[in-house]
Order: C-alpha cells, then sequence, then structure tokens
C-alpha cells in the first residue's frame, strides 16, 4: 500500500472515529453507545492494519488483531452480558444536558488542535491529523465518563478512551513498543472485568446503581 | 390654545422638519458625488467661544450618514401631523421644537469638524430626545427618560474624557489638528483611547450590555420619534465609532491593533444575539421593534469588526476590508429605512386601536390592509430575506466574514466563521420574531374590542410609510446602484478603490464579492427578483383562475367548538419553544398558583405567571444600583445637619489639596 | 455571448427538471417505506394524480382569513422554484478563474428563498385563526432556527476551499478539489445528511404522513389550505426535497457535465438519478428505523449536526 493512500485513508477513518464519539456522546440509549464503541475500536483494528501494510510493521498487525478480538468481540460481549444479567434500564441518565456537552466536547477538539500545533515533529507525516484527534477522542472518553449516571457508561467511555490512547501511539513516530501496546490492552481487560463484578455484587446485595453511592465522605 | 393653533402649529413644525431634511438630502448627495477628494465643504461658523474655532465639515462619511437621517426624517415629517392629531398627548410645541431640534442636532453632530461642536451637538441631541419621551407624562416616560438620561450622560462623560486628552494633546479643538496630534500616539495610550470611545458611543448605539435603556426608552417616544431614535440615532453612535476607530486614532500607516477588531467583532456577535433573543419574548410591539435594534447594531459591528481586522494590510485583504466596511454601512441605511417602516407602522397601529399588547390585537389585516402589507414589507426586510434590502447586506456580510476567515491564519478564521453561524442563528431567530408579530398582530380573529373597530391609518401616515418601503424595495433590487452611494465614505476611511469597483465588477446589476482575485461569488438581485416576479404571477394566475367549483367561505374547524379568538395562538405560546431551548440565557421565572374546592382535585382558580427579565438588567445594573444606594446612605449617615461639621468638612478638603497638590 | 445564453437556458431547463421530477421522488420515498412496512402502497405517480386532483378543486376559506392567506401559496411557490434555477442538476462549466458565466446566485441566496418561502407559510398558517397552524408555525421556525447555523457552517465548509459559495462554481472547480474527498467532507457530509431530514421534514424531526396537532411541524402549517392553494404548498414542499438533494449532491458529490456535448449530458443525468434515488432510500429507511423524537429533544439531535460541522469547518482550516 502506498504512502499517500494509505494517508487518505488514515484521514478518513480519523474523521469516521470523531463521528462515532459525537454519537456515542449523543447515545440516549446503552446499546446504541455500546454497539457504537465497537464499530470505533473496529476502525481502530482497521487503521493498525493499513498503517501496518503501509509501514512494513509486523507489531501493528498484532494490535490489529489483539483490538479485533478483544474490544470489537469480547468486551462489548461482556457488558452486554451485564445488561442483560441485571436487567438494567436501557435509557441513560445524564448529569449535565446533553448540548452542554458537545459544547465542551467542540472546545476540547479546538484545544487539542491547538495544542498539537506545537507538538509537529513529534508525529509521522503518514499519520497526519492523528494526534490530535487521538488525544480528544481520550479526553471526550473521560468527558463521557464524568457525565453519565449509567455505571455502565463509564465502561464504555472508558474503552473509547483507550481507543484514543491507542490512535495517538500510532501517530507518535517510531510507534509504541508492542509490549506496551499489550499491557495497556491488558489492563483494560482488568478493569472491565473488576467493574463487571462490582456492578454485579453491589446490584444484587444493596440493589441499587452505582451512581447512588455518596455516603464516603468526610 | 384653541384646537385650530394646535393643527397649524404642528403642520408648520413638520413642513419646518421636512424641509430642512429635504435640504439635508440634497447636500449629502452632492457631497457623496464629489469623488474622491478629501474634505469637500469647511464651513467655519461664527465664533461663540473665544477659545475655540467652530467649523463644519462635510465628507464621504458624514455625507453619507446624513442621506440615512433626512431619508428618515422625511418620512417622519410626512407622517408626523396625522398621527400627533390621532394620538396627542402633550403640547404641540414640545413636539414640534423638540423634533426639530432633534433632527438639527443629529445633522450637526455629523457634520462637526471640531471636538466643541460635536460634543455639543451631541449633548443637544441627547436633551432633544429626552424631552420627547418624557413629554407624556406618565410615570413610564418619567422612569424610562430618567434611565435613558443617565446612562447617555455616563456616556457623554466618557466621551468628553477622550476628546479632552486628544485636545491637551493636539493644544486645538479642530478635528484636522486632532487626527495629526494622534499619529504620535504611543500604542497602549492609543487603544485606550479607542475603547473608552468604544464604551461611551456604545452606551448610545445601544451594544450589549450598555443597551438597558433602550428598550425602555424608546417605546415611551411617540412613533415617529422612535423611528427617529431607533433609525438614526444609533446610526449617530456608529458614525462615531467609526470616525475614531478609522480616521482620527487609526496609525499613520500599517494595520489597525488586532484587540480593535476583535473587540468590536466580538461585542457585535454578542449585542446580535442577545438583542434578538429577548425581542422573542415580547408582545410589545414597539419594544420588540427597540430590541430588533440592539440586533442590528450588532450585525453592523461585525461588519465594522471584520473591517478593523483586515484594513491596511495590502493584497486581498483590503479588497475585503473594503467589502466589509461597505457592508456595515449599507446595513446602516437598511436598518434605518426598514426600521422607520416598521416604527411607523406600529404608530399607525397603535392610533388604530390605541393599544401596543400583541395580545388584544390580532385580526388587523382585513380592517388596516395598507398598514398591513407594509408591516409585512418590513418584516421580510428585516429578517434578511430576498428580494429585499436587508437580506443584500447580509450577503455581503457573510462574504466579507467567508473569504476574510480564508486570509487570516487558522484559529483567527475560525473564529471568524463561529461569528458567521452567529449572524446565521440571528437571522432564523429574527425570522420567528417577526412571524410571531405580524401573524399575532395582523392575522387571525381580533381579540378584544380595540382590535375589531381599528380603521385603516390617515393618507399621510401610509405616504411616509410607501416611501421608506420604496427604499427598502430599490435597494433591495437595484443594489448596484446602491454601491455607488458607499464609495464615498469607504474610500474616504479605507483607501483605494471604493465598492462600486470592488462589489460590482460586471455592471450595476450584479453583485460580485471577492471577483478581484480568485473565482469570487456573483449575484444578481434584480434578475433573481425578476424571475421571482414573473413565477410567483404564473402561480398567482394558477390560483385564481375561476373554477367551476368555486370559492367559499366557511368557519375554521376548532373540534367542533364555535370558533373564538381564544382559540387563536399567542405570542407567548408562540415563544415557548425557544424559551425552552435557550433557558439557559433567559433564565425564565415561573410563578403557578392554585386554588383549590372542597377536594384538592377539583381546581377553583389557578394563576400562571412567567418573567423573562433582561439578565444584563438583573445581575449588573440592580447590583450597581443597590451599590451605589448603599454607598448614599452611608454617606448620609455621616452628615449630622451641623453648620459647624460642614465647615470642618471643607476645612479638612483644602487642607488635603493644599497638602498634595501645593508644593511645585 | 454564446455561452451566456446557453447558461440562462440551461438553468431554466434544470429547473423545470426539478420541479417535473419532485413529485416522482416523493412517491419514490412512499413506495420504499410502504414496502419496508410489508404492504404494496400507492403507485410512484400517485402525487402527480394528487396533485392534479387539487388544482382542479375549489377553494374553501376560513371566514377570518384575510387576502394575505390566498395570495401567499403563489409566493411560496414563486420563491421555490426561484431556489431551485440557483443549483446545478446537470450541467456545471469549468471556469478558468473568472467568475461563473451566470451570475443568477450563490448558496446564500437558495437558503434565502427557501427562508423565504418558509416564513410566508408559517405566517399565513396564524391567519386561519386555530391551534394547529399557529402551533405549527411555532414549531417550524423553531426547527428552522437550529438549522440555520448548521446549514451555513456546511456551506463554508466546502467555499473555504473553493473560495466562492457559489454552486455552480463549486460542483465545476477543478479536478482537485473533487477527487479528494476527505476527512472533513465526511463529517460535512454526516451533518448535512441530517439536515436534509430536518429540512425536508421527515421522521425522525417531523412526520409528513399524520394530521395529529401535536406530531405535525409542516403538515400543521398548511391544514388549512385547499384547492389550488394547497396545491402550490405541496408543489412546492416536492420542489424543495427535491433542491436539497440536488445541493447535497452538488456539495459532495459534484458529477456534472463540464460541456454541452450529449454523451457528458446523458452522464451528468444519469449521475444525478442515481443521486437522487441513493437519497430517497436513505430517507425512506431512515424513516422506517426511527420513531418520531419528542419535540423538546430535537434540539439534541440537531446539535449533533452543528458540532458535525462545527468540527468539519476545523477541520479544514487547522
Amino acid at each position: 500500500m502506498s504512502i499517500a493512500l494509505a494517508s487518505y485513508l488514515i484521514g478518513i477513518i480519523g474523521s469516521l472515529l470523531l463521528l462515532t464519539m459525537i454519537v456515542i456522546l449523543e447515545a440516549g440509549d446503552l446499546y446504541r453507545a455500546i454497539y457504537t464503541m465497537a464499530v470505533q475500536s473496529f476502525l481502530i483494528a482497521l487503521a493498525g492494519a493499513v498503517l501496518g501494510s503501509a509501514t512494513g510493521n509486523i507489531d501493528l498487525w498484532v494490535i490489529a488483531g489483539l483490538t479485533l478480538a478483544v474490544k470489537v468481540v469480547a468486551l462489548p460481549w461482556l457488558l452486554l452480558m451485564v445488561i442483560h444479567r441485571m436487567r438494567i434500564h436501557r435509557k441513560i441518565e445524564v448529569l449535565m444536558p446533553v448540548t452542554v456537552t458537545l459544547a465542551i466536547a467542540a472546545a476540547i477538539v479546538m484545544l487539542t488542535f491547538y495544542l498539537s500545533s506545537s507538538l509537529g515533529s513529534v508525529t509521522q507525516v503518514i499519520t497526519g491529523n492523528a494526534l490530535p484527534i487521538g488525544i480528544s477522542l481520550m479526553l471526550i472518553g473521560i468527558l463521557v465518563m464524568m457525565s453519565r449516571r449509567t455505571a455502565l457508561m463509564q465502561m464504555v467511555g472508558l474503552f473509547a478512551s483507550e481507543n484514543g490512547i491507542f490512535f495517538t501511539a500510532m501517530a507518535v513516530s517510531q510507534g509504541m513498543p508492542l509490549i506496551i501496546e499489550i499491557g495497556v490492552t491488558l489492563d483494560v481487560i482488568l478493569g472491565a472485568l473488576v467493574m463487571g463484578v462490582i456492578i454485579l455484587r453491589v446490584k444484587s446485595s444493596i440493589g441499587s446503581d452505582i451512581a447512588d453511592l455518596d455516603e464516603l465522605k468526610g | 390654545m384653541s384646537i385650530r393653533t394646535f393643527r397649524v402649529t404642528r403642520l408648520l413644525g413638520h413642513a419646518v422638519l421636512l424641509a430642512g431634511a429635504l435640504a439635508g438630502a440634497g447636500v449629502a448627495l452632492y457631497g457623496m458625488s464629489g469623488g474622491a477628494s478629501k474634505a469637500i465643504l469647511h464651513v467655519p461658523l461664527p465664533k461663540f467661544f473665544p477659545f475655540a474655532d467652530l467649523v463644519i465639515v462635510l465628507d464621504g462619511l458624514s455625507a453619507f450618514f446624513l442621506l440615512a437621517v433626512s431619508v428618515v426624517a422625511i418620512a417622519a415629517a410626512v407622517y408626523g401631523p396625522a398621527y400627533l392629531k390621532a394620538h396627542a398627548a402633550s403640547s404641540p410645541i414640545v413636539e414640534v421644537l423638540g423634533i426639530n431640534f432633534f433632527a438639527g442636532s443629529m445633522a450637526l453632530v455629523l457634520c462637526a469638524g471640531d471636538a466643541l461642536t460635536f460634543l455639543l451637538a451631541w449633548e443637544g441631541m441627547t436633551l432633544a430626545s429626552y424631552a420627547l419621551v418624557v413629554a407624556e407624562g406618565k410615570k413610564t416616560n418619567t422612569h424610562a427618560g430618567l434611565i435613558y438620561i443617565v446612562m447617555a450622560h455616563a456616556g457623554t462623560a466618557l466621551l468628553m474624557v477622550v476628546f479632552l486628552a486628544l485636545t491637551i494633546r493636539a493644544g486645538s479643538f479642530d478635528f484636522a489638528a486632532i487626527r495629526q496630534a494622534a499619529l504620535s500616539l504611543p500604542g497602549p495610550e492609543r487603544s485606550i483611547l479607542f475603547f473608552l470611545a468604544l464604551a461611551g458611543f456604545g452606551v448610545k448605539a445601544g451594544v450589549v450590555p450598555l443597551h438597558v435603556w433602550l428598550p425602555q426608552a424608546h417605546p415611551a417616544a411617540p412613533s415617529h420619534v422612535s423611528a427617529l431614535m431607533s433609525g438614526v440615532m444609533l446610526k449617530v453612535a456608529i458614525y462615531g465609532i467609526l470616525r475614531f476607530g478609522l480616521d482620527l486614532l487609526a496609525p499613520v500607516s500599517g494595520p489597525l491593533p488586532a484587540s480593535w477588531g476583535w473587540t468590536v467583532l466580538v461585542l457585535g456577535s454578542l449585542s446580535a444575539i442577545i438583542g434578538v433573543l429577548y425581542a422573542l419574548q415580547q408582545h410589545d410591539l414597539k419594544r420588540l421593534l427597540a430590541f430588533h435594534s440592539v440586533e442590528n447594531v450588532g450585525i453592523i459591528l461585525m461588519g465594522i469588526g471584520i473591517a478593523m481586522l483586515l484594513a491596511h494590510r495590502g493584497g486581498a485583504s483590503d479588497a475585503l476590508a473594503a467589502l466589509g466596511l461597505a457592508a456595515a454601512l449599507l446595513h446602516t441605511l437598511n436598518h434605518a429605512a426598514f426600521k422607520g417602516l416598521l416604527f411607523l407602522s406600529a404608530g399607525a397601529v397603535q392610533c388604530a386601536t390605541h393599544e401596543l399588547n400583541m395580545e388584544e390585537l390580532g385580526g388587523l389585516a382585513r380592517r388596516m390592509p395598507w398598514t398591513a402589507w407594509l408591516f409585512l414589507l418590513g418584516a421580510v426586510a428585516i429578517s434578511a430575506l430576498p428580494p429585499l434590502n436587508g437580506f443584500v447586506s447580509e450577503w455581503m456580510t457573510f462574504q466579507a466574514l467567508i473569504l476574510g476567515s480564508a486570509v487570516l491564519n487558522s484559529g483567527s478564521g475560525l473564529a471568524v466563521i463561529t461569528s458567521a453561524a452567529a449572524l446565521a442563528l440571528t437571522g432564523g431567530l429574527a425570522a420567528a420574531c417577526f412571524v410571531k408579530a405580524f401573524g399575532v398582530t395582523f392575522l387571525g380573529r381580533p381579540r378584544s374590542s380595540h382590535a375589531r373597530d381599528a380603521a385603516e391609518a390617515a393618507p399621510s401616515m401610509l405616504a411616509g410609510m410607501v416611501l421608506l418601503a420604496a427604499v427598502c424595495v430599490i435597494i433591495g433590487v437595484l443594489p448596484g446602484y446602491a454601491m455607488r452611494l458607499l464609495d464615498a465614505p469607504v474610500m474616504r476611511l479605507l483607501g483605494g478603490a471604493g465598492p462600486s469597483a470592488l462589489v460590482t465588477v460586471r455592471g450595476p446589476l450584479v453583485l460580485s464579492a471577492g471577483g478581484s482575485f480568485g473565482t469570487g461569488t456573483a449575484v444578481s438581485m434584480t434578475a433573481a427578483f425578476a424571475l421571482f416576479g414573473i413565477m410567483a404571477l404564473a402561480a398567482l394566475c394558477v390560483v385564481f383562475w375561476p373554477r367551476s367549483a368555486g370559492t367559499c367561505r366557511a368557519p375554521t374547524w376548532t373540534c367542533g367548538m364555535a370558533p373564538v379568538s381564544r382559540f387563536d395562538y399567542t405570542a407567548t405560546a408562540f415563544a415557548k419553544p425557544l424559551r425552552f431551548i435557550f433557558a439557559i440565557l433567559y433564565q425564565p421565572k415561573r410563578t403557578v398558583s392554585k386554588q383549590t374546592g372542597v377536594s384538592p382535585y377539583v381546581l377553583r382558580q389557578l394563576h400562571w405567571q412567567s418573567d423573562v427579565v433582561d439578565l444584563a438588567q438583573i445581575h449588573f445594573y440592580n447590583r450597581l444600583q443597590s451599590f451605589v444606594t448603599r454607598l448614599a446612605q452611608a454617606v448620609r449617615r455621616r452628615s449630622t445637619g451641623r453648620i459647624h461639621d460642614y465647615i470642618g468638612y471643607v476645612l479638612i478638603t483644602l487642607l488635603v489639596t493644599l497638602l498634595l497638590f501645593g508644593r511645585g | 455571448m454564446e455561452l451566456a445564453k446557453i447558461s440562462w437556458i440551461s438553468a431554466l431547463g434544470q429547473a423545470a427538471l426539478l420541479v417535473m421530477l419532485g413529485p416522482l421522488v416523493t412517491g419514490v420515498i412512499q413506495k420504499i417505506k410502504a414496502r419496508l412496512q410489508c404492504r404494496q402502497g400507492a403507485g410512484v405517480t400517485q402525487p402527480y394524480r394528487d396533485l392534479v386532483k387539487l388544482f382542479r378543486k375549489g377553494t374553501v376559506q376560513a371566514d377570518t382569513a384575510s387576502p394575505f392567506f390566498r395570495i401567499a401559496p403563489a409566493l411560496v411557490l414563486g420563491a421555490t422554484l426561484a431556489a431551485a434555477l440557483l443549483v446545478p442538476v446537470i450541467f456545471a462549466p469549468v471556469t478558468s478563474g473568472a467568475a461563473t458565466l451566470l451570475p443568477l446566485g450563490d448558496a446564500l441566496l437558495l437558503l434565502g428563498w427557501l427562508a423565504l418561502a418558509r416564513f410566508l407559510t408559517a405566517a399565513a398558517a396564524l391567519d386561519a385563526g386555530g391551534a394547529f397552524g399557529g402551533m405549527g408555525a411555532s414549531r417550524e421556525m423553531t426547527v428552522a432556527t437550529l438549522v440555520e447555523p448548521a446549514l451555513i457552517l456546511v456551506i463554508f465548509s466546502v467555499a473555504v476551499v473553493a473560495g466562492t459559495t457559489d454552486l455552480g462554481a463549486i460542483a465545476g472547480h477543478p479536478v482537485a478539489m473533487r477527487a479528494s474527498f476527505g476527512a472533513s467532507d465526511l463529517l460535512a457530509l454526516f451533518a448535512m445528511l441530517i439536515l436534509l431530514i430536518a429540512e425536508t421534514g421527515r421522521i425522525p424531526v417531523d412526520n409528513p404522513d399524520t394530521h395529529l396537532e401535536l406530531t405535525m411541524l409542516h403538515e400543521g402549517m398548511l391544514l388549512e389550505h385547499s384547492g389550488p392553494g394547497l396545491g402550490c404548498l405541496v408543489l412546492a414542499n416536492h420542489t424543495k426535497q427535491i433542491v436539497l438533494m440536488a445541493f447535497v449532491q452538488s456539495l459532495f458529490f459534484p458529477f456534472k457535465a463540464a460541456g454541452m456535448d450529449p454523451l457528458a449530458l446523458a452522464l451528468g443525468l444519469l449521475a444525478f438519478l442515481l443521486g437522487a434515488l441513493a437519497l430517497s432510500v436513505f430517507l425512506a429507511v431512515v424513516e422506517s428505523m426511527y420513531a418520531k423524537l419528542r419535540f423538546f429533544n430535537l434540539p439534541q439531535f440537531l446539535s449533533v449536526s452543528l458540532l458535525s460541522a462545527f468540527l468539519a469547518v476545523a477541520l479544514r482550516l487547522l
């Protein structure tokens, strides 16, 4: 695959990632958020494959496969199982109005573009806009975690943030070492399992959602 | 005085105003036809003061604004006598003297060639309009007049500081000397003076957050005076901003400081959005129109802002600065025309029904058809819809903003495009507001006996309105000719080529932006209007073609009940979705009180009240007012009433002054 | 000038084509929706028969309505037809630096004409005096307010590159722009598709098939009109829909003929029809998949398009 074609495809994938992030922010339904997050992870895997075939780096192929297996298949399945077990409401409740959240997301994208214009020497030429898009994805993932009541949405936000970190790592020159990528993925799997267990236990013993727990204070 | 002398005084007074306005228009047109030469008319006045020479200077910029003043004054003069006859609420001498003095002092401000004439005429303008606002003697009028005069004088104080600083530096009151002296000002001091002048003129122009007096003072005056205040007095303040920013305080060469352009652009965007948002929630016709003036001043400032950002940078951006300034100036003239038209129609409604609350009107289109169609024309013009003049100036502003954003670098370009999106938002909101205003006032069923007994306005009132409507239509359909009017002011302020060379590259019937570089965009309002007219006529023929089935009238279906006016949609209900969506900016208050009967499920009475108060007023002015009151009360506690204490205060002040300033 | 005369004829011809194909597009969308709902549905030419029926009928007018009520539908149709002249359908000549040949209008004038049509429809709706018209007018103007900034941002994201807002020039721009459908265009297209749904009044923004007052935006404004007046408004609605489809195509997928040779024109026409078909399928599928949104949830839905358009402009400039 030629450099120009790879660069063009990564640009398109970058804007599709932004699109999926907007859809996750605006989603009112848990199923839509989870499926969109799976699509986003698929796009990350695709980006890894494109970059791998353009630069000939084997590590990127491994990461793409790992992302595909873990974040497109396994983790969404885990989340859907939690929903089914706990019979959670599908509707996502928000702590601040969606329009405000969208405005903050716009501001975050502006900020990352402004900041990354001074980091130009760090990125590879092939990836173009990927650095600011990756950083803004990560920050918007944290925004999703912060502004949604449902505990499951915090997991979705974490995974989306994760996707952003991967995309940033691809943008940085010379790529990140494989061992770190595997380590991050392992952390995410562990986090997901711990969260899943805690949500199930809390629900079965107390009967309420995590968002209602606020007694642990001074 | 008898009724006969009242009428004669009115007619004479308004005839004087008409003559003066026609003369003004003639002088203005002569001034603008003089070409690109600098000060064309230089008339020294008799020496009233021993320390200063008073002089009148008429250059391109003054001539253009003088034309705007004259056009609205002509319409007001024709409209005035019949309106005051129906609506007589104050002494005719005050009315007649007031309006002549008002128009005369505005013309003098525009032509002033030195600081003293400017300030004296400015003060005269404020006092004359104050007199006209409080002439009616009602309590709301006096309150509105008080707020107006206090704020106007605060603005004048700021202007005096700026003028005095410049005069001291120049050693003379003359504008030419001031211009010369300002060339050697250091950068920060120049910016401080500009911002002070912007604040001082901003009070009079109605820029947010200094606009609080506008919605109270403009509705209180008689309608043709409101037309002059809203259509023209605000423009005199814009003239002041242009005179200071681009002429007196401008650096000798090179671009203006970026902070000037950005401040004006941001203030303009804010005023536009906030003005139209508050206008949506009003149901008093004149108050609604007053808030729309705030919005349109914002749009004018956006054009001025982009012109300031791009001026004197060389190459393409000079042409774009000229485009932006031309857009702002054309919007000035357009706003004077359509706002004047709308205020005069509101006055006609007031004369016919003695009521300005929309919720009490309705169905006036069948009783006052001419007024209704003229109001519709004004509404279409102010919502910036083709083929009228509002669309032309907004089109030019959009083109200046987008082509300008391509010239500025990335971050600034994005900010400029955001303000263009804000301009689009205000266009949509203005259209919604005027559908409400026109629909609830003129269409549907009459909601009160006032509306049922309305009669058409007098012919002279209609003549004044038709004049302004004609101006709207002509500028909308033949904008290329209006570009020739804009040549003189734009070339005076920015130098270089004028709009008729930049914007009408292919003849006066085609407007073209950016044609001197790049691909450019061209639009022919005349051709578009002609095609629209042909197709609408064809459709009209199809609709009105006699058919065998015929036409019949039937009552509206209201779910089986007899249709009464209570079924019609109210203005408050019309604006409810937008009130809900923009609740963050409105912070509406709602109080509901219920009175139940025997059981809590049986409702005897329900009282529902909703308020939308101007946020600037609550957070800024009420706090300022309570602070001043507390300060005054603290001082009051110190005053004992005994003369010995007061003499003691005088002694202490003298000692302190001697200590501070006595040496050297 | 020879080429100028050709441009005039082509503009009028393209507008006539749009007017004639407008009801067909509506018929196709209705047919696809019907098949997706497992029923036969009316034929694709049903809208034409409805229009003929309406234009033959007499008028029943409310007794409170003024003459404005009868004149407004004709003005609305005139404005929409004037908008149809401004969008290139088949023929978009490639220019070499100078301004376009036919200075009729640009994208801003097109939006202006559509806004005038909406203004007059909404004002006329208040004339018959009843709650249906008022509610429909109020809601339609609110949706218009939310849609306008996003539309302007979409136009600007394309115009910043092309240096002009003229649709013919954008569509006929040299190859460099046409071939590179990039990241920013994707976001702008997403925003424009949402705005297309909002402007044509389809689910999830508005339900074009219902007559219950709480679910009507556009239909509520048409309720009191009858006979030829209603015919004008319905024809204007069909025309507006196909004009917006041509607008989307000329901004994002402009495969237009550059010269007057018959092969290029035929290919251009084919490209336009395929594009219209694709957009019709899109609209029909979205209408069948989603339910109508509650009115006060609409700002949230439309702010997605605003954010997308804003990001498109940002990606273009930064």
